[in-house]
């Protein structure tokens, strides 16, 4: 008996392997898989994703700074002193100045019902965004847009030009 | 009247770039083009059918996102692919062996690490899953080479390029894993049913 298979028996089995697996492909559903994800990494984003920027790096905001200029806003917000716009209003509202996102570009894009809202907010809340802040100016209001989600969570926000209290135009 | 030539398929690298672009549909041919010779690999390598389609996912869902960093001017995708799928399967070999000694490929032995798990049923041929049965057993280098020479049937070079060893490497693993197989099959052959 030996103890190993001649190299021509061996062979033959491998040809016999080799076209058994000729038939053998990757399961339906791993496409399907990939051609979702390709999908979903190419969407289109709905037209107010391209109207905010991340804080400018060397701002010092850092995560917590964002986090409680989150917190501040979100507390604003929960007062019924802001004015929802009207959808007719939302686009005359856009003055192409950029939004600063509190949240991540993913979220953002994926909330199905956001809504803009503009209100009035201590300069000093968003003090961690970068709004520069003075001795003169603490006490101060700032016009600001919102961009909350359908449950009231800021996803963005841009300052106003001509907010009250809001320096003059030098130029 | 001449007959028009039918223009010729897109060749891969034209196929990523209009993928990067955001086509679709040349991502969807990029796959078909390559799925089928690399599950056929890691169904060989790795003995599981479930474990190969997430390899095999893992390989495109990299390409799309740019994870690989794929050069064309080093050889063709397919292969990169391959040696890819290798380092893939390896990383999740350690993960599940993390108990074992690490093979160590220069070892005299043609035989992998810890008990070859049984392999569930894939192809209906019973000689074909003897010898599927029997690749399980080799140590995952020597399982590397006699794939890709046998099944795939790629040149050393190739080979040598896939699992970034020497041509010479190559044809010695080629050599001592068709060896081991070869006593792995006359072993089932004089096992009593």
């Amino acid at each position: 008996m030996t103890d190993h298979l001649p190299d021509w028996h061996l062979d033959a089995a491998l040809t016999t392997l080799r076209e058994q697996m000729a038939g053998v492909e990757t399961p339906p559903a791993v496409e399907d898989a990939l051609l979702a994800a390709f999908r979903h990494q190419h969407r289109k984003k709905p037209r107010w994703t391209t109207l905010f920027a991340l804080p400018r790096r060397g701002a010092g905001i850092g995560l917590a700074g964002l986090a409680a200029a989150v917190l501040t806003v979100m507390l604003v917000l929960s007062t019924p002193s802001h004015d929802p716009l009207p959808a007719q209003q939302l686009a005359s509202a856009d003055d192409g100045a950029d939004f600063i996102a509190l949240d991540t570009a993913d979220h953002i894009a994926q909330e199905p019902s956001p809504r803009l809202i503009e209100t009035d907010i201590a300069r000093t809340a968003l003090a961690a965004l970068g709004v520069p802040l003075s001795p003169e100016n603490a006490g101060d209001l700032v016009r600001a847009q919102f961009l909350v989600s359908a449950d009231g969570r800021p996803l963005a926000l841009r300052l106003l030009t001509g907010s009250p209290n809001h320096p003059p135009d030098r130029g | 009247m001449m007959t028009p030539t039918p223009p010729a398929p897109a060749n891969d690298a034209d196929l990523l770039r209009a993928m990067r672009g955001g086509d679709a549909p040349a991502f969807a041919a990029l796959y078909r083009r390559h799925q089928a010779p690399l599950y056929r690999f890691a169904v060989l390598r790795c003995g599981s059918p479930a474990g190969a389609a997430d390899i095999v996912q893992e390989l495109f869902l990299g390409l799309l996102s740019n994870r690989f960093a794929y050069d064309p001017l080093r050889g063709p995708l397919l292969h990169y692919l391959f040696g890819v799928a290798r380092l893939l399967i390896l990383k999740l070999e350690a993960s599940l062996h993390r108990d074992l000694p690490l093979p160590d490929i220069d070892d005299d032995d043609e035989a992998a690490p810890g008990a070859a798990e049984p392999l569930a049923r894939l192809l209906s041929d019973e000689t074909a899953e003897e010898v599927r049965r029997a690749l399980a057993t080799l140590a995952p280098g020597f399982r590397d080479a006699v794939i890709l020479y046998e099944l795939h049937e790629l040149s050393y070079r190739d080979i040598a390029v896939i699992c970034g060893i020497e041509v010479g490497t190559v044809r010695s693993r080629l050599a001592r894993g068709r060896a081991a197989l070869a006593r792995q099959l006359a072993a089932y052959r004089s096992t009593p049913a």
